[in-house]
């Protein structure tokens, strides 16, 4: 009995001590959902955020189906006991607070604006899920898959549209794919804006991408089909794969490139 | 020539009129006198027809008059509602046009006639909400006459008059009458009623109690009795 | 003055006709036609119909307060065309959008002339117009609430108020039949709403049939409101201001008011999408905030002069 004792004992300080892998990660954010999908073993997911796998919005939608989802609120995250959360910069914060003070160990993840920035964050994710290994493989893969990517001859200039004409300017994630896919960005103001439908009109791009976020109608989206555009190129993508900087970003820029 | 035939009338199931028979002919100015609640106005309403008797006929010129299409009918009867009054504060000539609106023709002689008859000729073209209760009557009265009708309906078409101007609209009444009309009055005026009309009815609750001359209906045993009034000389009113 | 009016509509069409993001002036084709010209034609389409519809019911119920908006059928189309436009009705077939509007009008019309003929066409009246005007907004928000697009809650403000933005020609066709059809049977109830001013007796004995009347009036109303509101959302007090406004200079009879409302309401709102176009703000402003800018003050002294005179 000694013997077992002491061996159990040896067995629990080996545990201590050794680096455990969360068993237990939960995403509090449609954009940490894109990376704990591609980087973490699926028995280790506790939870996702409640849009993981709406396909309009979430650029892994397929991935999340059958993995449980809980809102960003205490009540529905601390039951499961998660021994690592990932949230977003701001939203969640009361809960990521409370985890921290818990002794949980959040990881917050800011915006990914570039391909630089989502490079950063897929080691930054895959080291805190002690999957290093797997995040360096993701990040290769990305990388070939832009360097893949065909160039265009000459420069493009794209806009991209989404409901009620907005549209991303220089220094978004939008405008990095567009940089990365050889294509110039149209829109004549830096960060987040409005091009207005007469512009548009008036001042045409070579080709117009457009971004539907529901498969549902809407006013906002019906202007993206307005018959004053009809004559224009297009290039119709889900917003989903826009709407977060991840591993999932990298189809944007192949089917912008593929066009050609 | 235009008749009422055993009809009654209740709302709901408040009697109106029971069983009640009478005919009105051209060149004839009867006047219809009661108390309260007598059905004067009713009638009237059932002889317009406005509204349908619950039992009997009315008859215009031999032919049930809800047989007649309804254009037909506003051509040839003119109705004025007691209080008459004009929701929009139209012309003078506006109202009174709209007497020809059975015609379909907005004849501007029928039009002019009626004013002249009723002495608004310079009041034409004032609004009707800015005339006085007198003035604005004689503007409801005119548009009746405008419209030409064979019969005449009115009910209490001198109330809110003075007295010679309620003596005016009772004199043009009778000439209209004399013009070959049949003209049927409400008036609750008992005295004005003895001085124009050519024939009394009187009615009592819901009943035709007395039809006839003045001197036959307006005397103690008759009329006295419905209004517990007494007669004096000259169909002069008094208490009882 | 209908000549006036129509005059001011013309000059007031070819302002809308050059003004807009691209820049003032009849610069490019293609804005002019596809973009300018549909919202142009539906300003007066749906202005017209709306100030008509207004002259009508306030003929029709003897009320100066009358007005589609406040009787609750631009709410109750604007509820009709929400149902139909969120959950695709109108994406498998066009025409349910204007249908939708319709019946949705016609909803409220019927409840509103029920209560006339139980309560009278007074101060009751316009109160339980409010309230099927409450009822129906909301409904409306709580259709957008439970619409599947993520969107439609935030397009709320184009229901209750109304917009003309980014309109095409398509939004044109879906509601000229409607409103013309509506305009169709409004127009011509001039002499019917003249009678009735002495009272529904008294019209009924120069020859007008008062459930014609009253039936031609709801189902003008609805779907000239209804054709509206189902393209441009529910623009308010344009069927209290013009009727109000023109009974000043033309006369108060209202079979002369009809004609002249029309062009009238077509101003109104040229001049009001107008406004929306040139005011320096990021997002354009919903057509009903000019609208109720002026047709709120317009309210207060008419229901201020009706209570002096009463």
């Amino acid at each position: 009995m000694w013997s077992s004792f002491s061996a159990l004992l040896v067995l629990l300080l080996a545990g201590v001590g050794a680096e455990a892998k969360p068993s237990r990660v939960v995403s509090l954010n449609l954009c940490a959902d894109q990376f704990v999908l591609a980087l973490a073993d699926r028995d280790r997911i506790a939870a996702l955020s409640p849009l993981a796998a709406d396909p309009a919005l979430s650029a892994a939608a397929e991935r999340a189906h059958g993995l449980a989802r809980v809102r960003p609120v205490l009540e529905e995250v601390l039951p499961l006991r998660p021994d690592l959360a990932i949230a977003g910069a701001w939203g969640g914060a009361r809960v990521a607070a409370v985890l921290e003070a818990r002794g949980v160990r959040v990881l917050r993840l800011g915006l990914a604006n570039d391909f630089p920035d989502i490079v950063a964050q897929t080691r930054a994710v895959a080291e805190a899920l002690g999957e290093a290994a797997r995040g360096e493989a993701v990040v290769q893969a990305m990388a070939s898959r832009l360097e893949a990517a065909p160039r265009p001859a000459r420069s493009t200039r794209v806009l991209v549209w989404e409901a009620r004409g907005f549209t991303a300017g220089a220094g978004t994630l939008a405008d990095a794919v567009l940089r990365a896919a050889g294509l110039a960005n149209a829109a004549p103001f830096a960060g987040y804006g409005t091009v207005p439908l007469e512009r548009l009109v008036a001042a045409p791009p070579d080709l117009l991408v457009t971004l539907s976020a529901s498969a549902f109608p809407s006013l906002s989206e019906a202007l993206l089909d307005h018959p004053a555009l009809a004559p224009l190129p297009r290039l119709s993508l889900p917003a989903a794969w826009l709407a977060c900087g991840g591993p999932d970003t990298v189809r944007a820029v192949r089917a912008l490139t593929d066009r050609r | 020539m235009i008749a009422a035939e055993q009809v009654t009338f209740a709302r709901g199931h408040r009697p109106i009129l029971a069983d009640v028979s009478l005919s009105f002919h051209p060149g004839e100015l009867s006047v219809l006198v009661g108390p309260n609640g007598a059905g004067k106005s009713t009638l009237l309403r059932l002889l317009a027809g406005l509204l349908p008797p619950d039992r009997g006929t009315v008859l215009l010129e031999g032919e049930p008059l809800d047989r007649l299409a309804r254009r037909d009918r506003a051509r040839r009867i003119g109705w004025l509602a007691q209080g008459a009054q004009a929701a929009w504060g139209m012309t003078v000539r506006e109202i009174v046009a709209l007497g020809r609106l059975p015609h379909g023709d907005g004849s501007a002689a029928a039009i002019d006639r009626a004013l002249g008859r009723l002495g608004l000729a310079s009041l034409a073209g004032r609004r009707i909400d800015r005339l006085s209760g007198g003035e604005a009557k004689r503007a409801m009265i005119a548009r009746v006459l405008a419209g030409e009708p064979r019969v005449l309906l009115l009910d209490e078409p001198t109330a809110n008059l003075d007295p010679a101007a309620a003596f005016a609209v009772m004199r043009l009444l009778r000439e209209v009458a004399a013009e070959g009309r049949a003209v049927v009055v409400v008036l609750h005026d008992l005295a004005l009623a003895a001085r124009f009309a050519d024939r009394i009815v009187l009615l009592s609750e819901g009943r035709l109690v007395a039809d006839g001359a003045a001197t036959s209906v307006l005397c103690d045993s008759t009329a006295g009795r419905v209004f517990g009034v007494r007669f004096g000389a000259g169909h002069a009113v008094l208490p009882a | 003055m209908t000549r006036a009016l129509g005059l001011a509509a013309a000059v007031l069409a070819l302002l809308s006709l050059a003004t807009g993001a691209a820049g003032f002036g009849l610069l490019d084709p293609v804005v002019l036609w596809e973009v300018r010209a549909p919202r142009t034609a539906l300003a007066v389409l749906v202005g017209s119909g709306l100030a008509v519809s207004g002259a009508v019911l306030q003929g029709l119920l003897r009320n100066r307060l009358a007005d589609p908006g406040l009787l609750g059928v631009t709410g109750g189309a604007s509820l009709g065309a929400v149902l139909a436009y969120y959950w695709g009705l109108s994406a498998a077939l066009p025409i349910a959008l204007p249908a939708g509007g319709l019946a949705g009008a016609l909803a409220a019309a019927a409840s509103v002339l029920a209560v006339a003929a139980r309560a009278g066409t007074g101060s009751a009246l316009i109160l339980a117009g409010i309230g099927v005007a409450a009822i129906a907004s909301s409904l409306v928000a709580m259709a957008l609430s439970l619409a599947p697009s993520p969107f439609a809650l935030a397009e709320i403000t184009i229901w209750l108020l109304g917009s003309l933005e980014d309109r095409s020609w398509r939004d044109v066709w879906l509601a000229t039949p409607a409103v013309a059809a509506g305009l169709a049977l409004l127009l011509p109830l001039g002499e019917r709403l003249d009678a009735l001013a002495l009272g529904e007796e008294t019209a009924a004995s120069l020859g007008v049939s008062l459930g014609a009347t009253v039936a031609r009036a709801a189902f003008g109303t609805a779907l000239a409101v209804g054709g509206g509101a189902a393209v441009a959302g529910g623009v308010g007090f344009v069927g209290l201001i013009v009727p109000n406004l023109l009974r000043a200079a033309i006369g108060e009879r209202p079979g002369r008011l009809l004609v002249p409302c029309a062009f009238g309401g077509a101003a109104l709102l040229l001049a009001a999408d107008l406004a929306v176009r040139l005011a320096p703000l990021r997002q354009e402003l919903r057509l009903g905030v000019l609208t109720a800018l002026i047709g709120a003050p317009v309210l207060l002294v008419v229901a201020l002069r009706e209570a002096r005179a009463a």
